[in-house]
């Protein structure tokens, strides 16, 4: 892969491209941009790219061996400080300062710190490549620790901090560092990526448009076709509201919580070999989807319900749907006097997800949002 | 030698190139001429301001070879080597990566040795605000008295994070954001000397948006001479700043000005197709409602906006048709819609929304005259934006009408502000839920505002629970969001709606219901009778 390979980020690679062709490298980077659009894939990219001996053929070549190495995760000037696991093995939530500085109370540690490593000479390549990700999970005061090494490094060091919430950092970080700002791609581009890709046309239009610009995201979901079905028998639950009865209509909380498990199931038997090693347990158990797993899926579910209300409120105004595929279901739906309702509808989406966010009860938060929709668009 | 980032290679060499600062330049400049160099110097300010540039400088005054002068002259052996970072005597100091006790009495130790070649040690700690409370406390004896060779520069970003113990042994320095002036002459110099091609234009906006940081300002420069090709112009530092450009911004805003859903939606669209961040949008959108409420305030235009000429006449034509409540009103919008961001997966669904409700705030904000006759009253009794033109656009009316057409029974005066309540009761609810009144608001949404009488606000509940919780204190809370939301001071009362007839509001309710739902929740509900 090349960095011109990045769906969408065309600005941000010819700043990139830009600045290894005119040797005007900077010695600090910081990659900016919502989530899921290839950040930490760039900054593998211009680490590799950075000791790439062969830079005549495309940035990085991928073929030399630094190249090899790099993409390999075994090149000894390419490091990426993340969070990694305290003494007893359990994940850390953020970079310590220990990572970052040798703690002189400390016997001396075996990856050497950052800093102290920062200042030997690279070991076969032109450059030390840091990678600091997530930035934003820098402690205080390893944030702190890093500003003296982040302004004035020695010269081989560059050091490339990513982060998908620049405002959480240290103001003194930021102003260290030269920003590349990664943009949501548009769906046009993500399309053609996922039809590269093999999927079909009218799946790749979907997932491009409920991608939101996501890249990584489009290209994970792609993977799983239960995203589409979970999002169609949403879309399909809410469309049944106003028609089916009222008993019927409150059993909407069970069946907006069978599509979460649904999701979360999907996503334990592919790719979720980490959850699996957690748990504790043969990936390909059936598993029991845990109130956990069911706690990260259900945020999404929410957003495609608020993506039809959206629909309805945008129905009366001529404005493109969301949802285009769904129009006649809308249309059903849809009555003057809705603006109101819809938006209160909106409302009481967004509140259950933020009582989920604070732990609340997932069938109470869930029950109580499906009496408001209910009663707001029953 | 490899490429070195525009704020190092022009890190100032002398007092003369700190740019902005001569408060702090010209007081030290004088204290070396006249020799009363204190040994305790703490220098605080914001991040790109010159702080470690000035310690370092001071050094270079203290220690140059044709010194002490107030102007170094950088060439000398000991001023190479303070710039290049490797002077014997001129220690610099990371106190957030060495902040422990053992590191300062590691310093202490050696505090006391005389200088190896200069006339002064000069101990720079940057960062000292990371030190930890057992270091400052172990430092304060050093600090205070030190050997007669020894000068400690402290500099900080933080210095509330100091102990005062530490900050009465210093002479205290504050240094100040760069002013727009000083930061764009200084981006001119350097791009002369750098023989950059770069519009003033794009300086200005560059300027703007370092926030007074001369590192961020040449952060930015760099950024902007790795995107370009060959001239930097007010189009590039945009794209780099991640901004929304100035006219999307006002066009934005008039569409929202307007009430005009549809084509918000459609600006939306655009913004999202181009790839462009909406938090940028919102961010966009907060800075320019807070130049329009700078504008409508009466600032004069320079100082509240940095906007070239025709885009400062736009935003003041702008500013003329809102008022400030409704400024305000959007701003608190689009905060909100900020913090909600950082929690979707679908920032499009929010930023909609939020464009949703601004377009209706300014269709709910200006009496609309043609939608009830009793107009004339209603204008003296609101509080008057500047614009009183007549306005419906559709969405209201049709919000407007089903609810207003019962009143008319009622007195007019009072009618005019009822209607008013009525139609925008929505707005009261969620002002309480804003101000963390959720219970207020749980409780009004069971209740209907029947009459303004008497100067009270006469609500009408559904249920006996929900009229029983309207304390005295909760009444009172309501009718200080009535205050707030309609500019209106009204006792708030409540009763019971009346039995078996249905209160005014519930059939306007009813009227949107199908009917058979309530037959069908009676049905669920056997030997139950339908009670309001």
């Amino acid at each position: 892969m090349r960095l011109e390979d990045l769906v969408g980020q065309e600005r941000t690679v010819s700043v990139l491209r830009n600045a290894l062709c005119r040797e005007r490298v900077a010695h600090a980077y910081l990659f900016t941009g919502p989530e899921s659009v290839g950040k930490s894939t760039a900054a593998a990219l211009f680490a590799q790219a950075l000791n790439c001996e062969d830079t005549g053929h495309g940035l990085p070549c991928g073929a030399c061996r630094s190249c090899r190495l790099t993409s390999g995760g075994r090149h000894p000037d390419v490091r990426v400080v993340g969070i990694g696991s305290d003494a007893e093995g359990r994940r850390r939530t953020e970079i310590s300062i220990d990572q970052i500085r040798q703690n002189p109370r400390k016997p001396r540690q075996a990856p050497l710190p950052l800093i102290q490593d920062a200042y030997l000479k690279p070991a076969i390549g032109r450059h030390k490549v840091y990678v600091i990700s997530p930035a934003d999970r820098l402690t205080a005061e390893a944030g702190n620790a890093l500003l003296k090494l982040l302004e004035e490094p020695p010269p081989h060091v560059v050091l490339l901090l990513v982060t998908s919430e620049p405002s959480t950092l240290l103001p003194t970080v930021v102003s260290r560092c030269q920003e590349v700002v990664f943009q949501l791609a548009g769906s046009g581009a993500i399309e053609n990526h996922l039809i590269g890709l093999g999927l079909s046309e009218a799946a790749a239009a979907s997932l491009a448009r409920l991608s939101g610009g996501r890249i990584a995201w489009a290209i994970r979901a792609a993977e799983r076709p239960e995203v589409l079905r979970v999002r169609d028998a949403l879309l399909n639950l809410c469309a049944a509201i106003g028609e089916r009865s009222v008993p019927e209509s409150l059993r909407l909380a069970e069946d907006i919580k069978w599509q979460a498990a649904e999701l979360a199931r999907a996503r334990i038997s592919h790719g979720g070999e980490e959850l699996a090693v957690e748990a504790g347990s043969d990936p390909q158990e059936e598993h029991a989807v845990g109130d956990r797993e069911l706690r990260e899926e259900l945020p999404w579910c929410l957003d495609i319900m608020v993506s039809w209300y959206r629909d309805l409120l945008a129905g009366g105004q001529d404005a493109p749907l969301l949802n285009p595929d769904y129009e006649q279901a809308l249309t059903r739906q849809y009555r003057p006097h809705f603006t109101a309702r819809a938006e209160c509808a909106v409302e009481s989406i967004l509140e259950a997800k933020h009582a989920l966010q604070r732990n609340a009860n997932i069938d109470i938060a869930l029950e109580s949002l499906t009496l408001s929709l209910v009663a707001w668009c029953g | 030698m490899p490429y070195l980032s525009l704020y190092r290679k022009y890190r100032p060499r002398n007092f003369a190139e700190i740019i902005g600062q001569r408060h702090v330049t010209q007081t030290l400049a004088n204290a070396v001429k006249a020799n009363r160099i204190a040994h305790a110097y703490l220098l605080c300010g914001p991040r790109g301001t010159g702080k470690t540039s000035t310690a370092r400088v001071l050094a270079m005054a203290l220690n140059c070879e044709q010194g002490p002068t107030a102007e170094p002259c950088g060439d000398c052996e000991e001023c190479q080597h303070i710039i290049a970072g490797n002077a014997l005597d001129v220690m610099e100091i990371d106190a957030a990566s060495n902040r422990g006790i053992d590191e300062i009495r590691e310093l202490r130790e050696r505090v006391g040795l005389a200088p190896a070649g200069a006339r002064m040690k000069v101990y720079i700690i940057d960062e000292v605000h990371m030190l930890t409370g057992e270091a400052f406390n172990a430092f304060l004896k050093t600090l205070e008295e030190p050997p007669p060779h020894v000068v400690f520069v402290l500099a900080t970003t933080e210095p509330h994070r100091v102990l005062p113990t530490i900050l009465s042994r210093c002479q205290r320095f504050d240094f100040h954001r760069i002013g727009l002036q000083d930061l764009q002459s200084a981006v001119t110099r350097i791009a002369e000397q750098e023989e950059l091609d770069i519009d003033e234009r794009a300086v200005a906006m560059l300027a703007n948006a370092a926030d007074g940081s001369f590192r961020d300002v040449l952060t930015l420069l760099d950024q902007a001479v790795a995107y370009a090709e060959d001239r930097i112009t007010a189009e590039i530092v945009t794209e780099i700043l991640g901004g929304i450009d100035f006219d999307l911004l006002a066009d934005f805003a008039d569409v929202l000005t307007r009430g005009d859903i549809s084509e918000a939606l459609l600006l939306i669209e655009r913004v999202v197709s181009e790839g462009k961040d909406l938090r940028q949008l919102i961010a966009g959108l907060t800075a320019h409602y807070r130049n329009l409420l700078l504008l409508s305030l009466g600032r004069r235009e320079q100082e509240a906006v940095a906007l070239p000429q025709e885009s400062a006449e736009r935003a003041q034509e702008q500013a003329k048709a809102l008022s400030q409540s409704e400024i305000l009103r959007a701003l608190d919008l689009l905060a909100e819609t900020d913090r909600e961001l950082r929690f979707t997966s679908q920032p499009r669904l929010l930023v909609e929304l939020a464009a949703v409700r601004i377009c209706r705030v300014r269709v709910s904000e200006p009496a609309p005259m043609e939608a009830s006759p009793q107009a004339p009253a209603r204008a003296a009794r609101r509080p008057s934006g500047p614009r009183q033109e007549a306005e419906t656009p559709a969405a209201d009316a049709e919000d407007a009408t089903p609810e207003a057409e019962p009143e008319a029974v009622a007195e007019p005066s009072a009618v005019t502000g009822l209607a008013d309540i009525k139609r925008r009761w929505d707005e009261l609810i969620t002002e309480l839920r804003q101000s963390r009144r959720t219970a207020e608001a749980a409780f009004l949404r069971d209740a209907v505002p029947v009459a303004v009488e008497n100067g009270g606000l006469l609500l009408e509940f559904r249920h006996q629970f929900h009229h029983d919780q309207m304390t005295d204190q909760r009444r009172q809370v309501v009718a200080e969001a009535v205050a707030r939301v309609f500019g209106l001071k009204l006792k708030v009362v409540c009763r019971m709606a009346p039995q078996g007839a249905e209160s005014p509001g519930a059939e306007a309710e009813a009227a949107e219901r199908p009917e058979g739902q309530l037959n069908n929740l009676l049905s669920m509900f056997p030997g139950s009778e339908l009670e309001d």
